[in-house]
């Protein structure tokens, strides 16, 4: 189950998850970022209200990074993850690529 | 008692119920209700027509009459003698019209010879005609009777003077005549029943009416001819009502009753075969029926139905099949995912220096999940384990791609880190999926028991020393295979002493969830593998793997359940 909440400023997309991003949620998650993948600078994940992270969730977090360092806008942030997500990125190495705050 | 359906009728109820009796029933019912009120109509017009025809008679008999009468006799003398007498009379004078005294006061006036031609002329008509009576009189309006001048008739005869009282409203209609049309009257008298009274008005010179032809006809014949009509009428209306509803009948069974038969036979063999698993029926597309109307078209509508279930049924016994077909390829694929994987223990019997357990348990068919070790030289193991991103075939079939490049890289380097970079640019250059895949890989030095080890992105390996519990070995990450050509992995050694055991294991582990969403967690796997410690690796595997069972219960276990287990036992040369 998952909330999501998205917001546009200046071409930067916020999106607030709220939940668990799973195997489940993901294409939900994922077809949000599909929406503006193409017009964002910039990715904010604000993930201050998700309990859970699985490899289906990582893989978005990945893929929005590629596209968007392939086309010259590296700039994907996470905000807010809690320990055991912040855990999660630190074993898979998630940590080196994404701008976590 | 709740009426009982159709089917479960006798034979006798169903005729009763039957479609063609209801309707027969109605219409035969409909029939004679049409046919009560036409013969009432019928009736009324026949009556009219029969009555009218015998008030003309009588009518037109007292006219003649009246005309004859005229001419041949002095009609006003002896009318207004008559009346003028009568009115003469005391009411007890008049009392008994019957009595000897009355007539008496009267009785010259039969001498007259007027009145001999009078009753002449009266009698020609009486004898001539079906007329009751034919007689002259005047009505008195003060004493509301009336008064007989001349009446032929032999058997009742009524001498001049005689009076009886009469119908006032009936005389009024005499005396307020215009001259159009009929002069009648119609009344029944016990006397006589049913009688019809015509007349005709005799005038003065001054026009000052004197007295009345009367023609009385009866009018029981018209009644006896109108039983008569209903008794015809009756009888041949039902004969044609029997015969009617007969054909109705024996049509309705032809061409309602037995199509709808038909279809419901039909519709039954339908699924008694369906039962009995035999495929294409035709029963309604033999169905002869040709109706034209909504029957007809039920008959096409069920045969379309019967061919399009059987153009279905044989769809779903091919989905059917090609759904077996592919659950066997998947359970094929299955078997060579495991036998992929070295699944023979003990591997290397003839190595006395470690050893090592292994065991996946796919969530789904096909996983993503895998393990893997094998010799990179005489005295080099390496050890993988991996978890690709996602589920089922295209997982299954990624980590078939980077098991067999993890493999072939191993045979050019040493160092597990510049491994994994080595796989990590070959996998992102085919990886248009974007799936990716954690990898633990070591390479154990059989001979010091040195383990060197890189980590992309995957499960900290956990670490039991001699005489010591396992322990969580925080060991340096980088982000997992199949993300960005860049990423740089590192190297880091583990002394192994003789007697030490390394666990590796994938998130289907840890991430293992019970029906409350709780995981089973780092601590629950460390207090696992702590409680068989010093047993066989299979025993320590087993108790994991029940550990994780108990704890997750009746939920689904998502994630595949992945783990490999190595013990150090010391160079062979010591």
């Amino acid at each position: 189950m998952i909330n999501i909440y998205k917001s546009t400023q200046n071409d930067i997309i916020t999106i607030k998850l709220e939940g668990r991003l799973d195997t489940v949620s993901s294409p939900e998650v994922q077809a949000v970022v599909d929406e503006f993948i193409d017009s964002a600078k910039a990715f904010v994940f604000d993930f201050n209200n998700l309990k859970y992270l699985s490899s289906a969730g990582l893989r978005i977090l990945l893929t929005t990074q590629q596209i968007m360092e392939e086309t010259g806008r590296p700039n994907v942030t996470v905000l807010g993850a809690n320990e055991e997500v912040l855990e999660i990125f630190a074993v898979t190495g998630f940590d080196c690529v994404l701008n976590i705050k | 008692m709740p009426k009982k359906s159709f089917m479960e009728m006798t034979k006798l109820q169903r005729m009763r119920y039957s479609l063609s009796s209801r309707i027969f029933r109605f219409v035969i019912l409909g029939a004679v209700l049409l046919g009560v009120v036409s013969l009432i109509i019928e009736l009324s017009l026949y009556t009219i027509a029969v009555a009218e025809q015998d008030i003309s008679t009588a009518f037109n008999l007292s006219r003649n009459a009246s005309a004859i009468m005229y001419k041949s006799a002095d009609i006003e003398t002896i009318s207004r003698e008559v009346m003028k007498r009568y009115r003469s009379l005391s009411e007890e004078e008049k009392a008994d019209p019957f009595s000897e005294s009355y007539k008496a006061r009267f009785y010259d006036l039969k001498d007259w010879e007027d009145y001999d031609k009078i009753l002449s002329v009266l009698n020609d008509f009486f004898e001539s005609s079906d007329v009751y009576d034919i007689y002259l009189g005047m009505y008195d309006r003060d004493s509301d009777a009336m008064v007989y001048i001349a009446d032929p008739d032999s058997n009742d005869s009524y001498d001049p003077g005689a009076w009886e009282s009469v119908n006032h409203k009936g005389m009024e209609k005499f005396l307020n005549w215009d001259g159009t049309g009929m002069l009648y009257d119609i009344g029944y008298i016990d006397k006589y029943g049913w009688m019809c009274t015509s007349g005709n008005p005799i005038r003065a010179g001054s026009g000052e009416v004197v007295c009345y032809v009367f023609a009385d006809i009866t009018l029981d014949n018209v009644v006896s001819k109108v039983w008569m009509f209903v008794l015809q009428h009756t009888v041949v209306m039902l004969f044609v009502l029997v015969l009617f509803g007969f054909l109705l009948l024996r049509y309705m069974r032809k061409t309602v009753v037995k199509p709808i038969n038909d279809i419901t036979t039909a519709s039954r063999n339908y699924s008694a075969d369906k039962k009995a698993g035999i495929r294409n029926t035709s029963h309604f597309a033999n169905l002869k029926i040709s109706t034209g109307d909504e029957i007809e078209n039920l008959a096409i509508t069920v045969t379309e139905m019967e061919d399009s279930l059987q153009d279905y049924e044989r769809n779903l016994t091919k989905i059917t099949a090609e759904k077996q077909r592919i659950n066997t390829e998947l359970s094929v694929a299955s078997r060579i995912q495991a036998d992929m994987l070295p699944n023979i223990f003990p591997p290397f019997p003839d190595r006395k220096e470690f050893d090592v357990f292994a065991s996946m348990i796919p969530a789904k068919e096909v996983g993503g999940d895998f393990y893997d070790f094998f010799f990179v030289d005489h005295n080099h193991l390496a050890m993988v384990i991996a978890d690709v991103s996602g589920k089922g075939i295209p997982a299954a079939m990624f980590m078939v791609m980077a098991k067999g490049i993890i493999e072939t890289q191993c045979m050019s380097t040493n160092s597990p880190a510049r491994v994994l970079e080595n796989v990590n640019k070959m996998i992102c250059a085919k990886n248009r999926e974007k799936l990716f895949v954690t990898v633990w890989l070591g390479i154990l030095d059989t001979r010091s028991g040195e383990l060197i080890a890189a980590n992309a992105g995957h499960e900290y390996p956990i670490l039991k020393n001699p005489d010591s519990d396992f322990e969580v070995i925080k060991d340096k990450h980088g982000l997992v295979l199949g993300g960005f050509t860049r990423i740089k992995y590192t190297d880091y050694t583990l002394q192994m002493q003789p007697g030490s055991k390394l666990f590796v294991y994938t998130d289907g582990v840890a991430e293992a969830t019970d029906a409350q969403e709780r995981m089973f967690g780092l601590d629950r796997t460390v207090a696992a593998l702590n409680k068989a410690k010093d047993e066989s690796l299979q025993t320590i595997l087993e108790t994991v793997d029940s550990d994780v069972s108990k704890f997750v219960g009746d939920a689904e276990q998502f994630d595949d359940l992945t783990m490999m287990c190595i013990e150090y036992k010391g160079s062979s040369q010591e």
